[in-house]
């Protein structure tokens, strides 16, 4: 398993846990997480919270656009491309 | 602000201790119950308790109408403090604890530190600290608004997500304000603080004279939460939005930005309302530059413009 699988699992699995009732149908990584009823606006901030923490990355209030955070796909790439970003700015200092 | 007290039973709200044998309801707790419900101020419990047994005792005192939110067990009070204040949406500055015993104010203040403690023998200082002044209808009705929300709350754990919403039946009607709103306008600018895009303190008159304020209200089929929402629209700018947190996690503050948005709306950060930035900015608007007071002018993009949610019907 690659590492975006387990980033797109961990943020699923997160979704489902803390988001929605249990017994909910599971959610597609393309579905917009808004137009489902999933997140609203206090609702990503509290997933931006975890997400930082779980993948020890700062997101930047520029980030936050739809094409970043409206899908778990999205969410998943996004996460990614971060985690690289940071990593090489690490590589580029030391 | 303070909008919630959060009560321990046995010798605080009641003298003596339940599992040893029958107790009496205070009745200076009674009254400042009474008075402070009328402000708009909840109430809530915290007991490490016997649940079935605690349950029934409220009852029989005609005690459990007063509260709308209860965590009766044998955890440690400040996880269920925490519980308590997700539940009811509130940030844990907004709770006050009551309890007599000062190892579990000590273990709050030590774990919970925004939370104020306060000594069951102290309680009647609470009457003269927990006084908004402004008191509007919504407020008068606030225990009953919570209470209709905990119905709710039981409706969505049987369905999927977004068959409850559509099946809310959430319906928001926006209009001019009008003389008699003025209390409500005022409350909602004073208590709202993470869906308030500006932060600006409005005065009475400031309000009264001003032109072109909108107010909100949302209904749904459990209830009518009257008016939720403010809006002030000059000249194509939305330079003010304030929407309850009562409110939040169902799209209304998207539904309300949709339709009062023109081309663009004013933001400035409080340091408590990044939720804001969040919906403008996820709603496709175009961040301008940062300006020296602290204001930013989000702009209608090339995009698409924000839509209503589609379980939620608006009248405007």
């Amino acid at each position: 398993m690659n590492h975006a699988d387990q980033v797109s699992r961990a943020v699923h699995g997160h979704l489902m846990a803390n988001y929605l009732p249990s017994g909910t149908a599971p959610l597609v990584g393309d579905d917009n997480l808004f137009d489902a009823g999933v997140l609203d606006s206090a609702g990503l901030l509290s997933l931006l919270a975890w997400i930082e923490e779980e993948f020890e990355l700062d997101i930047p209030d520029d980030h936050l656009v739809p094409d970043n955070f409206s899908s778990i796909t999205r969410t998943t790439s996004y996460i990614c491309a971060r985690r690289a970003e940071l990593e090489e700015s690490r590589c580029a200092n030391a | 602000m303070r909008k919630c007290v959060i009560w321990d039973l046995d010798n605080t709200v009641w003298d003596g201790v339940l599992l040893e044998g029958e107790v009496t309801p205070r009745p200076d707790v009674l009254r400042i119950l009474e008075t402070l419900d009328r402000r708009g101020i909840v109430h809530a419990i915290a007991s490490r308790n016997h649940e079935p047994a605690t349950r029934a005792a409220l009852v029989r005192h005609n005690l459990d109408d007063w509260f709308v939110a209860r965590r009766i067990n044998w955890q440690a009070k400040p996880m269920n403090l925490r519980s308590i204040s997700e539940e009811l949406r509130l940030s844990l500055d907004a709770l006050v604890f009551v309890d007599d015993d000062a190892f579990e104010r000590a273990q709050v203040n030590w774990a919970l530190p925004e939370v104020e403690t306060v000594d069951a023998r102290d309680v009647v200082g609470l009457l003269d600290e927990l006084d908004p002044g402004v008191v509007s209808a919504e407020a008068r009705r606030r225990r009953t608004l919570y209470r209709e929300e905990a119905c709710r709350r039981e409706a969505a754990q049987t369905q999927s997500r977004q068959a409850f919403l559509d099946g809310c039946g959430m319906e928001i009607t926006v209009r001019p304000m009008e003389a008699t709103d003025v209390e409500r306008v005022l409350e909602l600018m004073s208590r709202t603080h993470q869906l308030n895009t500006t932060g600006r303190i409005f005065s009475r008159d400031e309000v009264v004279e001003q032109a072109n304020i909108l107010v909100a209200s949302l209904r749904d089929r459990f209830g009518d939460y009257g008016t939720i929402g403010v809006a002030i629209s000059e000249g194509g700018l939305l330079s003010y939005l304030a929407i309850s947190c009562r409110v939040m996690g169902r799209g209304v503050e998207r539904a309300l930005l949709a339709t009062v948005l023109d081309r663009a709306a004013l933001l400035k950060d409080t340091g408590t309302n990044r939720a804001m930035r969040v919906l403008y900015q996820m709603s496709g608007l175009v961040a301008g530059e940062l300006q020296p007071d602290g204001t930013q002018v989000f702009a209608v993009g090339s995009g698409p413009r924000p839509t209503v949610p589609s379980w939620i019907e608006v009248h405007a």
